[in-house]
């Protein structure tokens, strides 16, 4: 029985090994998927972040110079005044049905 | 007497003197003592690896079981996040910014604002290089555009 109990120990060891590389490999797939994640959530919002202050700024500059005016009022940025139609040549916006 | 007689090197060594029953059992009793005590430190070395080695598959699989848990939670998430954001805002973002580059180009006072922006979204100001006229060339970067008519 003791004879053998070294290479049980040995064999339980190999396998214990194998275990646990096997987890370390699920583990490694799962972070980089949640990073990856994480990257794409981070990179919406700050781009949503950016284009809101650009935005903020953009009105805030209108009213220095209401040139810019059409591009905000396409883009809901300010009320269209009554009666001014948007250029013809601008894309309407999206659907927002 | 003399180190470098050739005579002394012919001396032959002394026979070992052949152990007796007695002393040969003493050294296979010591060897067997060494053998036993060598076994024991394998079998406690190997039970030692063996116990670490499940808990870091135990400390790993914990881990791998709360990263996925997490991930189940976002994936659908970000998922929809993303397709929102692609379907609806980006579009939309690439527009906003194109037309504020077009402005730019012509009010060259609304430049800085736009610049502070050019590292967030890179991304739309990238694809659009071509469109407008350079932010600070000179005069003369509309022509190429004008030439073909």
């Amino acid at each position: 029985m003791t004879k053998h109990l070294g290479a049980v120990l040995a064999t339980t060891l190999f396998m214990c090994a194998v275990l646990t590389a096997w987890l370390s490999v699920r583990y490694f797939f799962s972070v980089r998927e949640l990073q990856r994640l994480q990257q794409q959530y981070a990179f919406i919002n700050n781009t949503r972040s950016a284009v809101q202050a650009l935005a903020q700024e953009a009105v805030e500059y209108g009213k220095r110079n209401p040139a810019i005016e059409p591009i905000l009022q396409q883009f809901d940025l300010k009320p269209k005044a009554p009666g001014s139609g948007a250029p013809a040549a601008l894309p309407p916006r999206p659907a927002t049905k | 007497m003399d180190s470098t007689d050739p005579q002394g090197e012919l001396i032959p060594a002394p026979a070992p003197t052949p152990l007796t029953m007695e002393e040969l059992r003493d050294e296979q009793e010591i060897l067997y003592g060494q053998y036993q005590t060598l076994h024991t430190l394998l079998l406690a070395t190997l039970t030692a690896l063996i116990v670490m080695a499940l808990g870091v598959s135990l400390f790993i699989g914990k881990q791998t079981r709360i990263v996925r848990h997490q991930l189940e939670e976002q994936r659908p998430l970000v998922g929809k996040l993303a397709s929102d954001y692609q379907k609806n805002s980006e579009p939309l973002i690439g527009n906003f910014v194109r037309q504020l580059q077009g402005f730019a180009a012509v009010h060259r006072d609304f430049q800085p604002i736009l610049e502070k922006y050019r590292n967030g979204l890179f991304h739309y100001f990238a694809a659009n290089v071509s469109h407008p006229p350079a932010p600070v060339a000179p005069a003369p970067a509309r022509a190429p555009a004008a030439k073909p008519k």
